[in-house]
């Protein structure tokens, strides 16, 4: 690996930060217009997400008060820092073919810090609407983190010698072909698709931000360049988790020949699976969420690691 | 005086002078309190690297008992008594801001060498026989300690069931200690190596562990931690139960698993077993409680399935994630209950529901509490997640080496932790974020005496998370070298995962600036000050009838179907050996209690029926002694 110079250039612009923000924004255009296509509009132009955010960089920030100033402001920059680092191991990984900064388990819990970044600063900001909302974020986050354990560790299950860096699950990959080819893991990755969905919170499973009840509830409070933040971090997130779920189901990211645009078909289908997910679906409440992840979801998810034990 | 005594005897006779210093002397106590503990630990910090560094006497000769005082430095005992003088100099500081007036002083810092003196002597003993005895003047002086809280009804509730299941685990090792001697005549831990195979190994084995998982405080002898946390005093909880127990706990089921016995497969699945079931229940325990202090009790318990579990899955990498999270454990859940206390201290309270709004009015309590949080949330970059992480490496580890139904303890042990989360979000929520309630307006920050020992704390959960290689090649690698005889930790852990934590913490850092950068770009500048946004209700002056408490937020959790029973069975202590053994004890009491009916006549009846029954007993053996002649 390079200098600390050039890491950290890495890390801030390709494929850390700045590259991961605008591609995140261009995602999000790609959801926008299909949701508008779902819907008989026409939707935005692909600038839209941009001028949005520029639009929130040029605003005042409102602080209310009572809030308590320093963690409202501070929280979400911690969460738009973790998925950073998970975008540049994950581009890392699968540019250089070797291990970078972390393995799954470093990945897994690093994609847990936006939600907690988020809860702790809706509790900061004294709000009672983001209270509700940062509580049901918390219960949203322990409803989806129990299946999509199983079902990641299904993947590794499948990978042999079982490993939990992220080079070793690509080489088994290139070696034999995607994790994807297997019936348990094609369970696993529906398992990890709801799980995505959920980790946006995208429709049905919006509850925390629910805005036609509780008005943004977690985001109620920001404005400005610190919603702006936030803005960027549900962007990112949007970027990097299909990325995430490619690098360890489907052989991860090609740069060669074909490869390339094999692999930007891999991640517009799940894109696109995520945007009709959430066109098609209403809201459903904190506890049926619960339910739903800690039933179906749950079952469906051991289903798949049993037969990956059985060998399938 | 040998050094390797200095541990022991100089906080026992600082203890004793405490003591005798009349109540009026003011400060001469605490004084002597921390010179004690002080001197302790820069005599264990001058013994670090000296092992093997033993000391012999012998003590006492009973027929063919020869009873020797036996000490032994090795790799294992020199680290943990650095840092059990280093917890008990932590709390000796702190409780010079935290006591007060009507707390006795002078035995709380009496006690506070004592333990200090008795762990040392407990970890250095290389006699089982002589651990025993510091094993048992432990848990005595937790009794008397958890009996100086102010609460006294609550306080001798905790103590007296402290004691008794302390009491029951210290009787365990009693017998078992007797049975090593019997079968295998000799009590040295550094010459017994017990090969586990029959009955009567492992039943020996069973009551060592039982001995070790109690002090720890893991399921389902772990009832006595929350029961304590609800009278002691809250330096106490950080100091005994929270961090000296459970590295003598867990020093003591890493000795007997690692060096005295060896146990095979079954025995390791029973430990791993135990890990799961704390971890899981303790956690589903600590979601639901409204008191701090008996939050942190179910977590203080939950974090010792995690060590079980390293321990018992026999692979060097989760070994030393095990021990180095036992070093971790007790570093942050010591800090969390340091906080508890600095809260309690100064709103009088530790009942969730009345706190609010604390991050503004005690600022370093806050950061320090959060910092612990995130730790023993196993947040990355802090501590909890480099240990947890070895955990969970080993676990998987062991699924390679053909144990298929390891994804079931990587998963409660992954989603126990994201359990530890939530629980701790919703105290920092409610203690620390959420709206202030008008009654706590008055309060401000606590002491710096109160305030350094916390700092210090979070601070080495920052070193030990970042910085992961230190404490894991100085403490933990000579311990697991020794035991397993592996490789180092570092090789093993490169090639099940990879966790650069000074890396991903540089790259956090450096992308927390960059949002800072983001928002500065941006009008940082007009910042402005506005009412809270309601649905375009004019919020109320008094904020009071808006807050929304943190104590609901898992209700809905704890109101679904398979949650609502085992909450409604735990509420009822369906669980608690404590209270089951004494409904069983209960059935034998009833059946003597009819006998006691106050008649003399009767009395005297029983006392010539057991006369004539000894002498018939007697008179038989006699007779038959004169008939063998």
């Amino acid at each position: 690996m390079a200098s600390t110079l050039g890491l950290v250039l890495s890390f801030l612009i390709f494929p850390g930060l700045f590259f991961t923000a605008v591609m995140g924004l261009a995602t999000q255009w790609i959801d926008r217009k299909v949701s508008a296509l779902v819907q008989w509009r026409v939707g935005p132009p692909w600038y839209q997400p941009f001028a949005d955010i520029l639009k929130l960089l040029g605003k005042e920030i409102i602080v209310p008060a009572g809030a308590r100033r320093a963690g409202f402001l501070f929280a979400p920059m911690a969460g738009f820092a973790a998925i950073g680092v998970v975008s540049t191991i994950l581009w890392l990984t699968n540019l250089h073919g070797t291990s970078f900064v972390g393995d799954l388990i470093g990945v897994i819990y690093l994609l847990t810090i936006p939600s907690l970044g988020i809860i702790l600063g809706a509790s900061a900001s004294s709000n009672p609407l983001a209270s509700v909302g940062a509580s049901r974020e918390m219960k949203l986050v322990l409803a989806y983190e129990l299946p999509f354990i199983i079902a990641i560790f299904t993947a590794v299950t499948k990978v042999s010698p079982m490993t939990l860096r992220l080079d070793g699950i690509l080489e088994y990959q290139a070696a034999n072909g995607a994790l994807l080819g297997n019936v348990s893991c094609i369970l696993a990755f529906i398992v990890c698709i709801l799980v995505t969905q959920a980790k946006l919170t995208y429709p049905p499973f919006d509850i925390p931000e629910a805005d036609t009840e509780i008005m943004d509830g977690t985001h109620i409070e920001y404005s400005g360049a610190a919603l702006a933040v936030i803005k960027l971090q549900q962007a990112m997130m949007l970027f990097t988790l299909p990325i995430f779920l490619i690098t360890v189901f489907w052989g991860g990211l090609v740069f060669s020949g074909w490869g390339i645009l094999y692999t930007i078909v891999k991640y517009v289908i799940i894109i696109v699976i995520i945007v009709l997910i959430k066109n098609v679906n209403p809201r459903v409440r904190i506890d049926q969420a619960v339910r739903f992840f800690w039933g179906p979801v749950t079952v469906i998810a051991v289903v798949s690691m049993i037969l990956a034990i059985l060998g399938f | 005086m040998p050094q390797i005594l200095v541990p022991i005897v100089i906080p026992a006779i600082a203890g004793l002078l405490c003591l005798f210093v009349p109540g009026r002397v003011k400060g001469v106590r605490e004084v002597i309190a921390l010179a004690g503990t002080a001197w302790a630990f820069v005599a264990a910090l001058q013994l670090f690297g000296q092992w093997p560094l033993s000391l012999t006497t012998d003590w006492m000769v009973f027929g063919g008992l020869d009873i020797q005082f036996d000490l032994l430095l090795n790799q294992f005992s020199a680290f943990v008594i650095i840092f059990i003088a280093l917890f008990g100099l932590g709390v000796g500081i702190y409780s010079i801001g935290w006591l007060e007036k009507e707390h006795d002083g002078r035995r709380y810092y009496a006690y506070l060498l004592w333990t200090v003196a008795a762990s040392c002597g407990a970890v250095l003993s290389n006699s089982l026989l002589v651990l025993l005895i510091f094993w048992e003047v432990l848990t005595a002086i937790l009794f008397l300690y958890i009996n100086l809280g102010r609460k006294k009804d609550e306080a001798s509730a905790g103590a007296s069931k402290s004691f008794l299941m302390l009491g029951f685990s210290d009787a365990a090792l009693f017998l078992a200690v007797a049975l090593i001697w019997v079968n295998y005549g000799t009590l040295s831990m550094s010459h017994l190596r017990i090969f586990v195979g029959d009955g009567t190994s492992t039943f020996i084995y069973l009551l060592l562990m039982i001995g070790a998982i109690t002090k720890a405080g893991a399921m389902p002898f772990h009832t006595w931690v929350p029961a304590a946390a609800k009278g002691a005093p809250t330096p106490v909880m950080a100091l005994l139960p929270a961090s000296i127990d459970k590295l003598l706990g867990i020093y003591l089921l890493a000795r007997i698993s690692l060096d005295i016995f060896s146990i095979g497969p079954g025995l390791s699945l029973v430990l791993m077993i135990i890990g799961a079931v704390t971890i899981f229940a303790a956690v589903m325990m600590a979601l639901i409680q409204h008191d701090l202090k008996v939050l942190l009790a179910y977590h203080a318990v939950s974090q010792v399935g995690y060590m079980i579990l390293g321990i018992g899955t026999g692979i060097p990498l989760a070994i030393a994630g095990g021990l180095f999270h036992m070093l971790n454990n007790a570093i942050y859940k010591a800090g969390l209950f340091l906080g508890a206390g600095s809260i309690e201290k100064q709103t009088g309270t530790t009942e969730i529901s009345k706190l609010g709004g604390l991050a503004k009015l005690m600022p370093v309590t806050f950061i320090t509490m959060t910092i612990s949080a995130l730790a023993i949330s196993g947040v990355p970059p802090f501590n909890g997640f480099v240990s947890k992480w070895m955990i969970y490496s080993g676990i998987v580890e062991l699924g390679n080496r053909g144990f298929s139904a390891y994804w079931i303890f990587v998963l409660v042990a992954v989603f126990g932790s994201a359990l530890t989360l939530a629980s701790f979000v919703k105290v920092l929520y409610s203690a620390f974020l959420g709206q202030q309630p008008s009654a706590l307006s008055h309060v401000r920050e606590s002491s710096w005496f109160m305030r350094v020992p916390m700092l210090v704390l979070a601070g080495l959960c920052i070193l030990f998370g970042v910085w992961a290689k230190f404490p894991i090649d100085r403490f933990i690698d000579p311990i697991v070298h020794g035991a397993v005889g592996s490789a180092s930790v570092d090789g093993i852990a490169g090639t099940m995962g990879f966790w650069d934590s000074a890396g991903a913490t540089s790259l956090i850092i450096v992308g927390i600036i960059m949002g800072l950068v983001v928002v500065f770009v941006g009008k940082f500048t007009t910042r402005r000050v506005g009412r809270i946004f309601v649905g375009g209700v004019r919020p109320p002056e008094r904020m009071d009838a808006m807050r929304v408490p943190g104590t609901g937020f898992y209700n809905t959790i704890k109101e679904m179907a398979p949650f609502k029973d085992f909450y409604m069975n735990a509420e009822q202590k369906v669980f608690d050996v404590h209270v089951v053994g004494g409904r069983i004890g209960d059935v034998f009491v009833q059946a003597l209690r009819s006998l006691h009916s106050g008649v003399l006549s009767t009395y005297l009846a029983w006392c010539v029926i057991g006369l004539g029954a000894i002498v018939f007993a007697v008179l038989t053996a006699l007779l038959k002694e004169m008939a063998g002649k």
